[in-house]
């Protein structure tokens, strides 16, 4: 795989450019477009550079396995989609989102809808002194995390809600949840929740018949 | 946002227009805690690993009587094996109160003394407390709640109920009836499954699709046990790296039923018809943690994988051409795929001035161009053009909720209903717009993406095939609303992802 830079300007279609190994520099301004990548990538933006996928799907879209992305100082707004708006990872992948912005994103089906901000059930997520914002599902407004799929966040800011479910793992360190931090297991596993430093306004909701690990060491 | 239309108009409910227009709900937070609440570990293993409760046996009963078996009442209702009762109860558990006759009661005290409450047989309940061989319990009778004492032994597992889209304060109001017979597939299709007052189209779409691709799976996945009344379900869970390990799940005969009717499933299935999409719904409630759980969202993707063991492959609408479009659903079902596919938001704005009234009193009706369309809670915007009335007015509604405040400086009071899009603000004195048609009403809708075609905004359907070679049919989980068949454009245009799931060889439709 080899590393191959590009810059895109506003206006310019990104999805081009999703080749194995591209770093994709986004220049300022809305780039509207709903990307489904299936290679390893690095999409950077520069200041004032925002992804909108003008709620016709998720901003990114991951389902295959194998490959890692790299989103950096990037703000991702106005997806939607029946799980994760903002983020879906449903390949055993790696995504990693640095100083972004994750607002205005919406997952809605039939009532439900799980991860606004970010939905994965398999792979694994990581998130540097990324903030969510304004992001609007009925289960994990900013995030959903849940099958065997395990995220940690370090800093960061989440105005929502966030959801564990299944066999999922979290670890949170230094980071701020506004909404409530809900953990729930199935009657065959029960997801496992690590909080280090990180302060959750809403409290932590633990289904008492389908209970998490919930680890805090916030000392 | 939630969505009226994503729920089936005339399932589980009475079949007016206001009933097709009923939300969901926000997720119930139940037993929250604080921080320092969850210090250390928190009650781990107490379900890990367990499989569903299975009915339970005479010295379990004894032992949890206490040894007082003259108490137990009758287990059944002369119709065969009751149903599932837990080895032991605690307080947090949702059930159903189930006995021998077409009631059951509750006493206020703990001895059996006080005032009595009759319920009709198979309540859904929540355990308060235990004590002894009694269990106090919180019901759901017409609008309230009430509360009350239990024989133990009338307690039955079952999974907990949806929130009520239109009291979010209470459970839905549904009864566990028993559904006699063996209802396990025989030859399973697609269109055996009408979802009902669940907001869980997804797990329907994806039982229509694996049953449209692969009947086997579905036939080889429900167990009926005949001795004990009883379903195992087959479903299997995916580990981290991607082995998929399977699960089985038990639960019984006993769905929830709309009042009046112990043969009207509330949920997935309908009266005469086939019940294996409820045991299957049901038995995913029970693995999952209830039908609430369930039905605040999903994805059809891994329930397919769920369903069959397999891995579902995903593709993006946007990645496609006009004329790749048929020969990938072609090919797809060539070769065993079961088919899910999920509809956009659609999400519209516009700006009204709907305000009528005298005085600082003022009312509208929102209107949205069609039926299926709804309000967006969140997005309203109230401002006034004469510059009367100081700042703004907005909705805090969120994903299901029926109704919200409209707040702002110059409001007394205030409110929304989206299911009747009726607006009500009372303002303080003085402070109101000069007339209530300078008021402009700014906000979000969304609902229906294509009322020629029946294709509903923020929805799952199921793959059924290609017609006439040029355009595909789909499956509306509903049971209900098909959709006329749509060419590769509006394909295209409506439907955001699409997900194919082979069985493993052996179980897809020859």
């Amino acid at each position: 795989m080899s590393e191959h830079t590009v810059r895109v300007a506003a206006g310019s279609a990104i999805a081009p450019h999703l080749s194995a190994g591209a770093v994709i520099c986004l220049g300022p301004g809305v780039h509207v477009e709903s990307l489904s990548v299936e290679e390893s990538v690095t999409l950077r933006g520069e200041p004032g550079a925002i992804l909108d996928a003008g709620r016709r799907g998720p901003v990114i879209a991951v389902g295959v396995d194998g490959v890692v992305v790299r989103v950096e100082t990037l703000t991702l707004r106005n997806g939607a989609g029946e799980a994760g708006g903002g983020v879906r990872l449903s390949g055993w992948s790696e995504v990693i989102l640095d100083r972004c912005v994750v607002e205005g994103n919406e997952a809605s089906l039939a009532g439900g809808g799980a991860g606004g901000g970010i939905y994965l059930h398999r792979g694994s997520l990581t998130l540097l002194d990324t903030d969510f914002r304004d992001n609007h599902a009925r289960s994990g407004t900013d995030l959903h995390v849940t099958g065997a799929a395990r995220a940690e966040a370090r800093g960061g800011r989440f105005g929502g809600d966030i959801v564990v479910s299944e066999g999922a793992e979290l670890t949170l360190v230094g980071s701020h949840v506004v909404g409530a931090l809900s953990a729930r297991g199935t009657t065959t596993r029960a997801p496992s929740v690590t909080l280090r430093g990180t302060r959750i306004d809403g409290g932590v909701v633990n289904d008492p018949n389908l209970p998490a690990s919930v680890v805090v060491e916030n000392g | 946002m939630l969505q009226h239309a994503t729920r089936p108009p005339t399932r589980g409910r009475q079949a007016t227009p206001e009933a097709e227009e009923a939300q969901g709900v926000r997720p119930d937070k139940q037993s929250r805690l604080g921080n320092a609440a969850v210090a250390g570990r928190a009650g781990v293993g107490q379900t890990e690993g367990a499989q569903a409760a299975s009915s339970i046996s005479n010295d379990e009963l004894s032992s949890w009587l206490g040894g007082d078996e003259e108490q137990r009442p009758a287990m059944a209702r002369g119709d065969g094996v009751g149903p599932q009762r837990p080895s032991k109860v605690s307080s947090g558990t949702f059930g159903a109160l189930v006995g021998d006759k077409d009631t059951v009661e509750l006493t206020q005290s703990a001895d059996g003394t006080g005032e009595k409450i009759s319920l009709p047989d198979g309540s859904p309940c929540k355990v308060l407390e235990v004590k002894g061989d009694r269990v106090k319990v919180e019901v759901r009778q017409g609008k309230d709640k009430k509360s009350g004492w239990a024989l133990a032994s009338v307690f039955t597992d079952q999974p907990a109920l949806n929130r009520d889209d239109e009291a979010p304060g209470l459970k839905d109001d549904f009864i566990y009836a028993k559904q006699k017979g063996d209802h396990s597939p025989v030859d399973p299709k697609g269109k055996d499954t009408a979802q009902g007052a669940l907001g869980d189209c997804y797990f329907i779409a994806s039982m229509a699709a694996v049953a449209n691709a692969s009947p086997q799976s579905i036939k080889e996945a429900i167990k009926y046990n005949k001795d004990k009344e009883t379903y195992t379900v087959r479903f299997y869970e995916e580990q981290y790296g991607g082995q998929a390990k399977a699960v089985y799940i038990e639960v019984d005969a006993y769905l929830p039923t709309v009042q009046g009717n112990r043969n009207d499933p509330a949920y997935a299935g309908e009266p005469g018809g086939k019940l294996w999409p409820a045991i299957m719904e049901k038995a995913y409630a029970k693995w999952k943690g209830g039908y609430e759980a369930m039905g605040n969202g999903g994805y059809g993707a891994k329930a397919m994988g769920e369903i069959t063991g397999s891995k579902s492959a995903e593709k993006s609408p946007r990645s496609m051409k006009e004329e790749e479009v048929i020969p990938y659903f072609e090919k797809a079902k060539k070769e065993g795929g079961a088919i899910y596919a999920a509809v956009e938001h659609s999400r519209k704005s516009d700006v009204q001035t709907p305000f009528t009234g005298s005085g600082d009193q003022v009312s509208g009706t929102v209107t949205h161009g069609h039926r299926w369309n709804h309000i967006v809670p969140g997005t309203m915007k109230i401002s006034d053009k004469g510059g009367k009335m100081k700042g703004t007015v907005t909705d805090s509604g969120r994903e299901g909720d029926p109704s919200s405040k409209l707040s702002g400086s110059a409001v007394e009071t205030g409110s929304i209903d989206y299911k009747k899009n009726l607006a009500d603000m009372k303002f303080r004195a003085g402070q109101g717009p000069a007339k209530p048609a300078d008021l402009e009403l700014r906000f979000d809708y969304q609902g229906c993406v294509n009322p020629e075609k029946l294709l509903v905004a923020n929805h799952a359907y199921a793959f059924e095939g290609v017609v006439n070679g040029k355009e595909l049919q789909f499956y509306n989980p509903w049971g209900t609303w098909q959709p006329k068949p749509i060419t590769p454009a509006e394909f295209l245009k409506h439907f955001t992802n699409i997900s194919v799931n082979k069985a493993p060889s052996g179980a897809t439709k020859s």
